[in-house]
């Protein structure tokens, strides 16, 4: 025999005032959070100006390394003792304004062919000992590196199944109508990268999760005059620099106060941006 | 802004066992409370003055943004995970302690909007229209929300499963 209505309502009041769903904050849980909230904020603040995918990608892979603190912060959680912990509570609900998340989905479409050949990089040696020596340009080395027509073994245009089949574990984080942004991982690529796929062009974002450095010396840290410097056609943008990479892809290099912060490698010509 | 976020900071530790339960209630699992709860403290203290300003009321706000979290973006993130083949990261799983509830089981079968009304009617105790409000969705929904899950509650769940609750015999 089933319950009645009455005694199901009785039955989830006592569950949900149950002491047993309390669960101990771990031991840094604040801290964390507030460092988490300082990261997105300038993360934000960093990716205001910049359109499109380059946004997309900024803020989800803010949200992914979010992600990796739970896991840590959650099994701290867990695997603390069960004991019990001062409980406020609940408090009434009142409107308020849902917060935006501030990673647009792409919408333009256009079909254009990316079947890009690896042209080849505009400037191969890492800095000519020219007449004007900017004082200090050392190479950057640090983190993967971030080839000009793709990651590891995987390539601008390549498809999901393609990258699939290369030893890539892709996991989809944000699907829009034409492209779709998946977190990439696994044997195929040097490190985690946030990537954006389109439906119409294949892989067309590539964002290493840890600041990549490209084959001319360019990576964390590195000041905008040396990017500019070493990328002769290098255009500043909203929040950093972009600079050819090939004919096809440019390099988008995010920076703050403490140099490059972020580097992504984005196809020139692609349907995702917007 | 150091004395805004110093602000944030003790709003947090404040609330964070009181978000931590909400969270377990609304999601079913301790892990994803601490998730969410994370999450959307992150989102909120990256705006704190706006919030703090804006809202009059952060603690509401904070909650509300957790159940429209839950109900917006949890379920579907993590079906999709399913199918990509996630690497096991978590090879210890502890314990629920509501695992072998009969209760806590039916509720985890429940969508997560009518999870959502259920925690929203019974744990925060508010009315239709201030679940409504709170969801974002018109107060027939809330009703006919709640409605489907009670009646998905009750065909899971017999007079013998409640009187049995907490005892594995038999």
């Amino acid at each position: 025999m089933n319950i009645s209505e009455d005694e199901l309502e009785q039955r989830l009041r006592e569950l949900f005032a149950d002491e047993r769903l309390d669960l101990p904050p771990p031991p840094e849980a604040g801290t964390t959070i507030v460092a988490g909230a300082r990261r997105r904020r300038r993360r934000r603040q960093g990716v205001l100006a910049v359109t499109g995918v380059a946004a997309a990608v900024v803020a989800v892979s803010g949200g992914l390394t979010m992600v990796h603190l739970h896991a840590e912060d959650g099994t701290a959680v867990m695997t603390a003792d069960g004991s019990s912990i001062s409980v406020k509570p609940p408090e009434n609900l009142t409107a308020g304004r849902q917060p935006q998340t501030s990673a647009p989905v792409p919408t333009r479409t256009q079909d254009i062919e990316v079947s890009a050949p690896p042209a080849s990089p505009t400037s191969k040696s890492p800095r000519p000992s020219s007449a004007q020596p900017p004082s200090k340009l050392p190479s950057v080395l640090s983190g993967p590196l971030l080839g000009s027509d793709g990651f590891g073994t995987i390539k601008l245009g390549m498809s999901e199944t393609q990258m699939a089949a290369l030893g890539v574990t892709l996991t989809e984080s944000q699907a829009g109508a034409s492209c779709t942004v998946y977190t990439a991982q696994g044997s195929g690529v040097p490190s985690a990268a946030t990537v954006v796929v389109s439906k119409a062009v294949g892989l067309t974002v590539v964002t290493p999760e840890q600041v990549a450095h490209t084959a001319e010396g360019i990576g964390a840290g590195s000041s905008k005059e040396q990017v500019l410097a070493t990328y002769p056609a290098a255009k500043e943008e909203s929040g950093g620099v972009v600079a050819p990479a090939t004919d096809a892809a440019d390099y988008h290099f995010r920076l703050d106060d403490s140099g490059v912060v972020q580097t992504s490698l984005m196809s020139v010509n692609q349907d995702c941006a917007g | 802004m150091p004395g805004e976020l110093a602000d944030f900071g003790d709003f947090v530790q404040a609330t964070l066992p009181g978000l931590l339960r909400y969270g377990h209630a609304l999601t079913g699992n301790p892990h994803d409370a601490a998730d969410l709860v994370q999450t959307v403290l992150e989102k909120i203290g990256s705006r704190w003055t706006y919030v703090h300003e804006k809202t009059g009321d952060p603690l509401a706000y904070v909650r509300r943004s957790m159940a429209n979290a839950h109900v917006s973006r949890w379920r579907r993130t993590r079906r999709e995970n399913l199918v990509a083949d996630l690497p096991d990261t978590s090879p210890h799983v502890p314990d629920d302690p509501f695992e072998h509830e009969p209760l806590w089981r039916a509720l985890r079968t429940l969508p997560p909007r009518q999870r959502a009304v259920m925690v929203l009617r019974y744990y925060e105790g508010l009315s239709e229209a201030e679940i409504a409000g709170a969801l974002g969705v018109t107060q027939g929904t809330v009703k006919s929300q709640a409605s489907k899950a009670i009646a998905s509650l009750r065909s899971k769940l017999t007079v013998a499963d409640i009187q049995g609750e907490g005892s594995d015999a038999g």
